[in-house]
């Protein structure tokens, strides 16, 4: 997947999507959870990186 | 003086019920006495259930009066996170809002096995509120102090598990880990956990934080009570679809061998790379010296540990987020501060991310288990450090300065985002707090890495609690 660039908006993302979600957040919170977001996605940064054949199915989790 | 018990490791405590040293009643009360006087500062414990501690004590009494044989774990205390299901006690995940909730109507599947096995429950135990956390710190419940150190945490999700085995205020407890929550107390408390290999032990009647990836699991005080408690509860159960079988041999009896025997020429690997990265020397050099201990030879990397760990970062967020939305939505200022806005987040991330964290989990898991064409037991420290402050905002470690909440458990997801069973052994560092050893087997074999911690804790090499 592509990585995001470094200046992504994040706060604007935060409030389309909560919208979506149906959460009426004010604008401390919307700053607050698009901090998150930069924390998420600098840690996702290695799963975003990673180039998957479309053979790779979803790990199985299940056995019974 | 039936005090002098509360220390010993649940299968003394057994054997001392038995043989008719003490009764399961005088260590019930016993244990109830020091948890009034211990845990008004430690919090360990959100609940007492002191009238069926004393019953179920009662109960085994009779059974031996009877002549009756008793069952492996009888009459020993132990507690379990407030995340298991405790017949007619709400279940409360560490939050506050389900204190006034409906109590649950049945125990969990693992509470109703440790009662089987004849264990006398005291109460439910402290954590992370949702288990999304590393440090129990709880505004609704307090923060768990460390026992060896209360300016120190106790390590989470499951701090209240850990600390109230190391301070003696139970034999043994239950908890769970998803992202190192059995894992990382046990290092910061100096106890011995059992994280299973995914599906090892049931969840069934515990309440969920991220279905795919979350593991039950015992604290104790030796890695011997480890393998008896994981035999007594191990088993098929309907309320959990990945649920595996019992092992077909107990692993009591694999970690007796292996102390007597050794580990018969099983391949021990010191894991470098990230958990090299990552670990502060100390961390390192308690890993060096498991390996040397077990005879380790070799040193080989996981290549895919930071994919791995960042799959289990968003699996995480996207399912735990998803799981609480209608609470955010509708009691957002009822719930846990610290980590609302985390859960949030997690909520609003785009459903591809968690569909690339699916399919990249495989490339990692396959990775994983072919480093077990080359050794049988893999070898990295469960911290990147000892036990932080309360109150702690960052870690500085070697490859760089990390948030602390959210980071503490580097080296233990990459692990558990696989599914691979680890058993966690803490042991000493010069500054004297303990960091403990994660010995992490191929998927079912708890036998050979509760054999391997069963010699270590034979070497005397482990840490000690005063």
């Amino acid at each position: 997947m592509t990585s995001l660039p470094e200046d992504f908006d994040w706060a604007a993302y935060v409030r389309q999507t909560a919208a979506l979600q149906g959460y009426e957040l004010d604008a401390e919170q919307v700053g607050r959870v698009a901090q998150q977001l930069v924390l998420i996605a600098r840690n996702a940064a290695p799963l975003m990186a990673a180039d998957l054949s479309d053979r790779v199915e979803p790990a199985s989790v299940y056995r019974a | 003086m039936s005090s002098n018990y509360l220390s010993l490791p649940a299968w003394r405590q057994a054997d001392a019920i038995a043989n008719g040293e003490i009764t399961a009643r005088a260590l019930a009360e016993a244990s109830l006495q020091a948890i009034a006087a211990r845990d008004v500062q430690l919090r360990a414990y959100t609940d007492l259930t002191s009238e069926r501690a004393l019953a179920e004590a009662d109960a085994i009494d009779i059974r031996r009066k009877n002549g009756e044989t008793l069952p492996p774990l009888a009459g020993v205390p132990y507690a379990v996170k407030n995340l298991f299901d405790i017949a007619g006690m709400p279940t409360l995940a560490g939050g506050h809002r389900d204190r006034a909730g409906a109590p649950a109507q049945a125990d969990a599947t693992l509470v109703q096995r440790c009662a089987a096995a004849g264990s006398v429950l005291l109460g439910a135990l402290n954590m992370d509120a949702y288990a999304y956390g590393f440090t129990t710190e709880n505004t609704f419940h307090g923060t768990t102090r460390n026992p060896l150190d209360d300016s120190r945490v106790a390590g989470g999700s499951s701090g209240g598990s850990a600390a109230a085995v190391a301070a003696g205020l139970c034999a043994y407890s239950l908890g769970s880990d998803t992202n190192g929550s059995i894992r990382v107390p046990s290092s910061f408390c100096g106890t011995f956990g059992l994280k299973p290999t995914f599906g090892g032990l049931s969840r069934g009647g515990s309440r969920p934080f991220v279905h795919d990836i979350d593991h039950v699991g015992p604290f104790a005080r030796s890695a011997r009570d480890l393998a008896r408690i994981f035999d007594a509860l191990a088993g098929r159960d309907p309320l959990d679809a990945a649920c595996r079988p019992a092992p077909a041999q107990p692993t009591e009896a694999a970690l007796l061998k292996a102390q007597t025997e050794g580990l018969g020429g099983l391949r021990v690997a010191r894991l470098t790379g990230w958990f090299d990265d990552w670990a502060m020397p100390e961390a390192r050099g308690v890993a060096t010296t498991v390996a040397r201990a077990l005879g380790s030879t070799q040193e080989i990397e996981f290549k895919d540990a930071a994919l791995a760990r960042s799959v289990a970062f968003v699996i995480t967020a996207s399912t735990a987020g998803e799981l609480y939305r209608d609470e955010l939505r509708d009691h957002y200022a009822q719930m846990e501060p610290a980590n609302r806005d985390r859960l949030l987040a997690g909520s609003l991330l785009p459903a591809a991310w968690l569909a690339h964290a699916q399919r990249a989990r495989r490339i990692a898991r396959e990775a994983a288990l072919k480093l077990f064409e080359q050794a049988d037991l893999l070898i990295a420290p469960a911290t990147p450090c000892v036990a932080t402050r309360v109150g702690a905002e960052w870690l500085n470690l070697p490859a760089g300065r990390v948030p602390a909440r959210p980071s503490i458990g580097l080296l233990t997801q990459p692990i558990s985002s696989v599914g691979l069973p680890v058993v966690a052994v803490p042991m000493p560092t010069p500054e004297g707090l303990p960091i403990a050893v994660q010995i992490i087997a191929a998927p079912g074999r708890e036998d050979l890495a509760l054999a391997a911690a069963g010699l270590l804790e034979s070497t005397g090499l482990c840490f000690r609690h005063g």
